[in-house]
């Protein structure tokens, strides 16, 4: 494939990703990527797997009629479903915000898994399958309307990993949002949080440097089966795509926040085997472990989320009657939500019958990708893939499917419709607003949570909020409204979770907490571009302007948080670019100001004016006058990129990118001639100079064409290059001062044959 | 402020460019453009005209005032009845002050360098969003943060001169008086049997006109 050619087809390809349709209904759009995905990495072994569908223990449950049967044969045999690396940023915003659910394993459910292979145990064997739940799960929102999702997934935490990495960091989130710290920001212990910021931003980075240098490699060398994982379709080939990457490792961060219940737990999976000796008294003990008992649960997360118990059966073991008596009576002890799960613990190898690749992980957070690349440089880990027997991977997609369709979601739909009744319209309806006024103006007025805030004297006044702690306690109805809200957004319910954002934060600026306040913006602005309605210019400024201003004030000003900020920015550039148009300049009107505010780091600011410069090209204007084009904008911006990667000495995306301004500055035709300013041509020349020289010289980086179109600026390039090729553009222009013209422009061939006034 | 004035004709094509600087509140009247931002101006005036096709629908005005901005660096517009666009592009700092130069923003691009930079504690941080602005401009001015810019404005405005601000009235009342007094010089020039609008300005005492121009208004 010539360079020419890669340029040329990356900004249709990149068109039919993000879709702007938004006459269709959503799901056509989420749909379409399945239809797309190459059939390219799938392993030799899928036409087998279809064809051998049956699992033995989904049979055993009363859920395991065909039309399931038929989506978990097919879905094994496609690991290229929604939620992978050729996702657009829709989808993959969309499959971000997706319930957690903890994972919390006995240990003899651990060495199971680690007999298998799997050395981070049984968390680590479930984990890729978790992401996404196989066939149609029905959600229904808050007016009780059914809607059908084919991309639903979860995402597994380890519970006792997590735990105890979030017991260390409680410390820096108390201090940083006190309300004497936002009116005096001198005070402001900034050491803390951005320290955060900067470990999830510099892994980010050393991520998305591998994978461009991955890139560059495979480029030279075809066949390289690389140091990343991931299948070699997968790998980024463009900057466009790196961009990609960075917002999907930015979304998968799951650090625990107060002030956002997204990464909090929604439902615990309570794990023991048929090899445990008193399974019933381990469940017990787990499940009393499970709550406050645990010290390490900070105290702002709520811990009545859903227990589901799973027995994990050897196949290879023990004896299945055994299990299945013991799994009755857990059923009898614990209710419904139990799972009987049958796996063998013999270790699987590719060379097997009846396997399959086990599936990736498309969800890692950058740290665990950087800790594994690490691992395999050093060799400790044999292969980038990893098989699981086919009966297993069945067995473990049913689970998934059982768990979420039959407990998950209707645990979250009654949560929503419980919160929403008792503590959301209460608040919404006249006798609320009552209440909140005189709570603010009299302070007679009283909620839940005040008692004990009164009590200790640090609040007067009176509102839920501690200023001292920084953050709401669960049972405040704050923080049930802020979790009602997460749950709607999860449940993908966005027009109830924008409503509940926005009442949210008048409540939370009241209290002046703010990290609070700016995450509610955010997500508000989210929400509300997420909602399917035609977006109109009044509503963009007034709702999503406003919004996302106020939350980048919030979050940088009042709380330092730049990653909350590059996020809500990220955010709202991508849904945004792809609504029309107005939207996009919009889009690209934010991601000029992200690079203004000074809190990118070097390479995202790459990817950010490569966006610009996308996003501009899909600015072609309408009617006759092209009004609105913004043609010339995308040849800027693509021109900033390259200047931009050449300065962080990275050729290869510089070169494509520069091939990129080129076809654009070549598409401006009728507008303009090619490269209308003479300095213009001298940037380029010089670029495309270094970069065959970094390149090895072997081939030129803009063609040369030896027979340029007629009119064309390719002659007076030839004649640039052959020049003494550092040549300063001073001094161009201190000639051009001298007498009015640079002896470049005297070779213009359409000013050569002009007389000069 | 460093001035880079151009005229561009209907095909998008300068017919006459300068560049110069600001001669008030003792200015030398010499540009200080950095090499970097010299090799992207001309990149950055071109983007802008994007803006002008579609601001000159929406008004009845010549003088389009500030029509587009990266980080600090302003484009000002003026729309001959004949569609010659003139733009102005000007990027404040303080008088009588070389811009650093950028060579110091330049290892920060380094990309296994400081990335203790990359998410900066303070919120606006003047020399990160210089070098995220891709125009690569000078890295000094010290007016990216809005209140230091408000504050400096407040400062020099009393001396009568243009603030360092151009987003200020008086910034953009003084510019509308350069682009009249140079369209009035411009249409003199334009109607010299041996060029046309389309050609080039290659008068020497069109240029000095426009010099003097510059140097009396901005």
């Amino acid at each position: 494939m010539t360079p020419l050619s890669t340029a040329t087809d990356r900004p249709d390809s990149l068109l039919s990703t993000t879709n702007p349709d938004l006459s269709k209904p959503q799901r056509v759009g989420f749909e379409k990527p399945e239809y797309l995905a190459p059939a390219t990495h799938l392993g030799p072994q899928s036409p087998h797997a279809s064809a051998t569908s049956s699992p033995r223990s989904s049979s055993r449950h009363s859920q395991s009629n065909q039309e399931q049967q038929r989506h978990l044969s097919s879905r094994s045999s496609s690991p290229a479903s929604a939620g992978s690396y050729d996702d657009g940023p829709r989808q993959t915003i969309l499959a971000s915000f997706a319930p957690r659910v903890a994972c919390f394993a006995s240990e003899d459910t651990d060495d199971i898994a680690k007999e298998k292979g799997y050395s981070g145990g049984f968390h680590s064997l479930l984990r890729p399958f978790a992401e996404h739940v196989p066939g149609k799960v029905v959600i229904r929102d808050s007016v009780g309307a059914s809607k059908a999702w084919e991309d639903f997934g979860i995402r597994l935490i380890q519970y006792q990993a997590e735990y105890r990495a979030v017991a260390s960091s409680v410390g820096p989130l108390q201090s940083h949002q006190t309300d004497t710290e936002a009116d005096q920001p001198e005070q402001r212990p900034s050491s803390d949080s951005p320290s955060v910021g900067n470990t999830r931003g510099s892994s980010i980075e050393a991520i998305i440097i591998q994978w461009i240098h991955a890139a560059q490699d495979n480029k030279q060398t075809p066949g390289f089966q690389g140091l990343v994982d991931g299948p070699d379709s997968q790998r980024p080939s463009t900057p466009a795509t790196a961009y990609l990457q960075y917002l999907r490792k930015l979304l998968s961060e799951t650090v625990q926040e107060p002030y956002e219940t997204f990464s909090h737990p929604v439902a615990c999976i309570v794990a023991v085997s048929s090899r445990s000796p008193a399974p019933l008294e381990k469940i017990r003990q787990m499940y009393s472990y499970s709550g406050r008992a645990n010290n390490a649960i900070p105290p702002w997360v709520a811990v009545d989320y859903l227990r589901y118990y799973v027995l994990v059966h050897d196949e290879d073991h023990d004896d299945i009657v055994k299990s299945t008596a013991l799994f009755d009576l857990m059923k009898r002890h614990f209710g419904l939500h139990c799972f009987l799960l049958r796996i063998r613990s013999l270790p699987c190898v590719g060379t097997d019958s009846e396997v399959t690749e086990s599936p990736r992980c498309h969800w890692k957070t950058a740290d665990e990708e950087l800790s594994e690349m690490e691992e395999f440089k050093r060799g400790s880990s044999t292969s980038a893939s990893q098989y699981i027997f086919e009966s297993d991977a069945v067995a473990i997609r049913s689970f998934f499917r059982e768990m979420v369709t039959q407990s998950i979601i209707p645990f979250m739909e009654s949560r929503v419709v419980t919160w929403n009744d008792q503590v959301a319209s209460k608040r919404r309806g006249i006798g609320g607003r009552f209440m909140s006024l005189s709570k603010r103006w009299t302070g007679f007025g009283s909620a839940k949570g005040a008692g004990t805030a009164t009590a200790t004297g640090q609040n007067p006044s009176n509102s839920n909020f501690d200023p001292s702690r920084g953050y709401y306690s669960p049972e405040a109805p704050e923080a049930i409204m802020r979790q009602l809200a997460d749950y709607s957004f999860m449940l993908r319910d966005y027009k109830l979770a924008f409503s509940t954002y926005d009442s949210l934060r008048t409540d939370f600026s009241n209290d002046k907490a703010w990290a609070y306040h700016a995450s509610a913006n955010e997500l508000a602005g989210v929400s509300f571009l997420l909602t399917p309605q035609v977006l109109s210019t009044r509503a963009r400024s007034e709702v999503v302007d406003q919004k996302i201003e106020a939350a980048l004030y919030s979050y940088l000003t009042r709380c330092s948080l730049p990653f909350g900020a590059i996020r809500s920015i990220l955010l709202t550039v991508e849904l945004l670019s792809e609504r029309g148009p107005g939207a996009a300049e919009d889009a690209a009107r934010w991601a000029m100001k992200s690079l203004e505010l000074g809190i990118l780091s070097p390479i995202l600011q790459v990817l950010m004016t490569e966006r610009i410069a996308d996003i501009r090209n899909t600015e072609r204007g309408t009617g006759l006058l092209r009004l609105g084009s913004r043609r010339r904008q995308a040849a800027f911006w693509n021109t900033l990129a390259t200047v931009l990667w050449e300065r962080l000495g990275e050729p290869v995306p510089a070169s494509s990118r520069l091939q990129m301004a080129r076809t654009v500055m070549d598409g401006l035709g009728s507008q303009a001639i090619n490269m209308p300013f003479p300095t213009m041509r001298l940037l380029y020349s010089k670029l495309s100079s270094t970069e065959s020289d970094l390149d090895g010289g072997d081939e030129p980086l803009i063609e040369l064409d030896p027979t340029p179109p007629p009119g064309q600026m390719n002659g007076t390039l030839v004649d640039l290059t052959e020049r003494p090729q550092r040549q300063d553009v001073s001094e161009i222009l201190e000639d051009a001062d001298a007498s009015g013209f640079s002896a470049i422009e005297a070779n213009h061939p359409d000013f050569a044959k002009a007389p000069l006034g | 402020m460093s001035y880079y004035f151009c005229i561009v004709n209907t095909r998008d094509q300068p017919t006459f460019e300068l560049e110069f600087g600001t001669s008030k509140q003792g200015g030398d009247g010499i540009a200080r453009f950095s090499p970097e931002a010299r090799e992207l101006n001309p990149f950055l005036m071109h983007a802008s005209l994007d803006y002008v096709d579609d601001l000159q629908w929406y008004t009845n005005q010549m003088y389009l005032k500030r029509i587009d901005h990266i980080s600090h660096t302003h484009i000002s517009a003026y729309l001959t009845p004949t569609s010659t666009r003139f733009l102005l592009l000007h990027l404040p700092h303080p008088p009588n002050t070389a811009p650093v130069p950028p060579p110091q923003s330049s290892t920060s691009y380094s990309p296994y360098g400081p990335y203790t930079n990359a998410f900066p504690g303070t919120t606006f941080n003047p020399s990160s969003s210089l070098s995220a602005s891709a125009s690569s401009t000078a890295t000094t001015t010290s007016s990216s943060n809005t209140r230091i810019l408000s504050s400096s404005s407040s400062a020099g405005g009393g001396s009568g001169g243009i603030p360092n601000n151009p987003t200020s009235p008086q910034t953009e009342e003084a510019i509308r008086l350069f682009f009249t007094e140079v369209n009035e010089v411009w249409l003199k020039s334009v109607m010299s049997p041996f060029g046309g609008p389309l050609e080039k300005v290659g008068s020497p005492v069109f240029r000095a006109r426009v010099v003097a121009a510059g140097r009396k208004y901005l």
